[in-house]
């Protein structure tokens, strides 16, 4: 074979999809173009790569308010936000306002935090999340996945040769996936079956879809959406976003795929098409993100660098199947960085881990106007530590009542 | 490229349908995985969207292109060989419907190829599919020109013993 054949064989050769990737590229990047212009047309020079017409431009008019130093006041509220009643900061987490235990992590491992404020560490592990009945807790330590109940006893353990990261229980409690090394694995959830779902993932945890299906979302190290049966391994559908996804979230009823990334959040239904068309706001980014469990309103956190401030907005998704036109309402803004969000298990109250002054917030809702601080949160769970305490992650809230048939 | 970058929806897709079918298939004999040869070249033409306006019309937009397509289908490559453990799952083969009937050596070169390392048949389709020369890839790859020249050799020559082999 002389270098003509090989010419004309490479030109011949078959491509998997060719026409349908085509279109689909043509799709992305026509779109991306668009945005482009119109962010051009309106004299901004794009900083970077705006993001297509897929985007939540949720909107972050901090106007000219008075800063206040972090953690010296409850914060500022701003327009439509809800006026809080000002009760001043407790000093220590005596209770939860309202039913369920709070997952944690710190550098001294995981805890669990009882209704009553009581706290049990679980043991050093760097990574921890709920079963979906709150009857178990899966946690990571190093190359081991660890399944354990939430008073701290092992029910089993798996070890990787690569360090396991990112576990998630499916919301039936019959899998769970996890990342070892860029693998994506999944295991039943009393540890057998463990196996290889995919290679090359990003770092960022998988997310099941409610349902009967062991339907999962996760990021390849391309940073391409895939949907794909658990079980299979059959690909559903996939989908490009421009930024960098860092949290994946299906809403309660599985319709609704939420993709944070830094440059801001993408909807998409369960077939994978876009659900929102808004233009992005220049200088800000996108924090965490966490859906309610009962409605599935969208609780999203976002900071503006220049200003060094945060916000909290929700946004929500339920819209019946349609296009989610509604506006984000802005329900906290504050100083410095924000860091965890979860909801109740009821739905009522929004925590918000306030990094930067160290307190969490719970937020109940707007309508009734009311919020409980607590400081000195990083010593809370660092007791005994010597130099300033670490920001403690929130891994989960969960459950008011423990259903029969979950884990 | 100059209405493209003039805001000309219509001469971008017109670009974009005239350099898409290389450099999807440049990813694609690379890689040789239909998913990540897609992403790979999507990635490629959203960097050259967010370079337009940036853009010298003085040089040619499609080695420009080829050569981001190619780097970053090498580092894929690679680092999937890093982990064969789930190698298997991702692969994507072409199907024997998916032959082209008309040219006997289409499938098997897919084949002979993917023999090769991620570094030989990136060069072997930078020269023959792409139409770079020696020069050229030594630039695009940061590599010396004799290396491209040996890489050109044995990549050919293990075409051509493979590609013998299949003969009837």
């Amino acid at each position: 074979m002389t270098e003509p054949p090989i010419r004309e064989a490479m030109r011949s050769a078959p491509l998997p999809d060719e026409q349908a990737a085509e279109q689909r590229a043509w799709q992305l990047v026509g779109a991306a173009f668009e945005h482009d212009v119109k962010q051009q047309r309106r004299g901004r020079r794009p900083r970077r790569m705006a993001r297509p017409a897929l985007i939540v431009g949720v909107l972050f008019a901090v106007g000219a308010a008075a800063l206040t130093p972090p953690g010296e006041a409850l914060g500022e509220w701003i327009s439509d936000a809800v006026r809080p009643a000002r009760a001043p900061s407790k000093p220590a987490l005596t209770s939860l306002p309202t039913g369920g235990r709070l997952l944690v992590t710190s550098s001294q491992g995981a805890w669990v935090v009882q209704r009553d404020g009581s706290k049990r560490r679980l043991g050093r592990y760097t990574e921890a999340g709920w079963s979906p009945g709150g009857l178990f807790v899966v946690a990571t330590r190093g190359r081991q996945l660890v399944a354990l109940e939430p008073g701290g006893a092992v029910r089993w353990t798996l070890a990787r040769s690569a360090p396991v990261t990112r576990p998630a229980w499916s919301p039936d409690g019959f899998r769970i996936a996890y990342l070892s090394g860029s693998s994506l694995r999944a295991v039943a959830g009393d540890g057998t079956g463990d196996a290889p779902l995919t290679g090359e993932v990003a770092p960022v945890t998988p997310a099941w879809r409610p349902g009967a299906e062991h339907v999962l979302a996760y990021v390849n190290r391309l940073g391409t959406i895939v949907v794909r049966n658990g079980d299979t391994g059959n690909r559903l559908w996939r989908a490009r976003t421009f930024g960098s996804p860092t949290r994946l979230l299906w809403s309660p009823d599985g319709a609704y795929l939420v993709v944070v990334s830094r440059e801001g959040v993408d909807v998409f239904d369960g077939a994978g098409a876009p659900m929102i068309d808004r233009a992005l706001p220049a200088g800000v980014q996108t924090g965490t993100a966490t859906i309610n469990p009962v409605n599935g309103t969208l609780a999203l956190v976002r900071y503006r660098p220049t200003l060094d401030r945060s916000e909290v907005v929700t946004l929500p998704l339920d819209t019946g199947g349609g296009p989610i036109r509604s506006r984000p309402r802005r329900l906290f803004a504050g100083d410095g960085r924000f860091g965890d969000l979860a909801w109740s298990p009821d739905g009522r109250w929004l925590l918000l881990a306030w990094r930067d002054a160290n307190q969490w917030l719970f937020i109940r809702s707007a309508r009734v106007n009311k919020v409980q601080a607590i400081s000195n949160v990083g010593r809370q769970f660092d007791p005994g530590g010597d130099a300033a305490a670490p920001f403690p992650r929130v891994s989960g809230w969960c459950c008011a009542q423990s259903p029969d048939s979950q884990p | 490229m100059r209405a493209a970058q003039q805001g000309s929806a219509e001469a971008l897709e017109t670009l974009f349908r005239w350099h898409w079918p290389r450099a999807h298939r440049a990813a694609y004999l690379v890689v040789h995985d239909a998913v990540a040869a897609e992403d790979i070249a999507q990635e490629a033409f959203l960097a050259a969207v967010r370079a337009l306006d940036r853009f010298d019309r003085s040089r040619p937009f499609g080695p420009w292109l080829h050569r981001i397509v190619v780097n970053r289908a090498i580092d894929f490559a690679r680092a999937r060989a890093l982990r064969s453990e789930v190698e298997a799952l991702e692969a994507v083969s072409p199907s024997a419907s998916e032959a082209s009937p008309g040219q006997p050596y289409s499938e098997e070169l897919v084949a002979a190829l993917a023999r090769l390392s991620p570094e030989h048949r990136a060069v072997v389709v930078l020269r023959y599919l792409l139409e770079f020369t020696p020069g050229e890839i030594a630039g695009a790859l940061d590599l010396p020109r004799g290396t491209v020249n040996s890489r050109l050799r044995r990549g050919l020559d293990t075409l051509r013993v493979a590609l013998a082999e299949e003969q009837p």
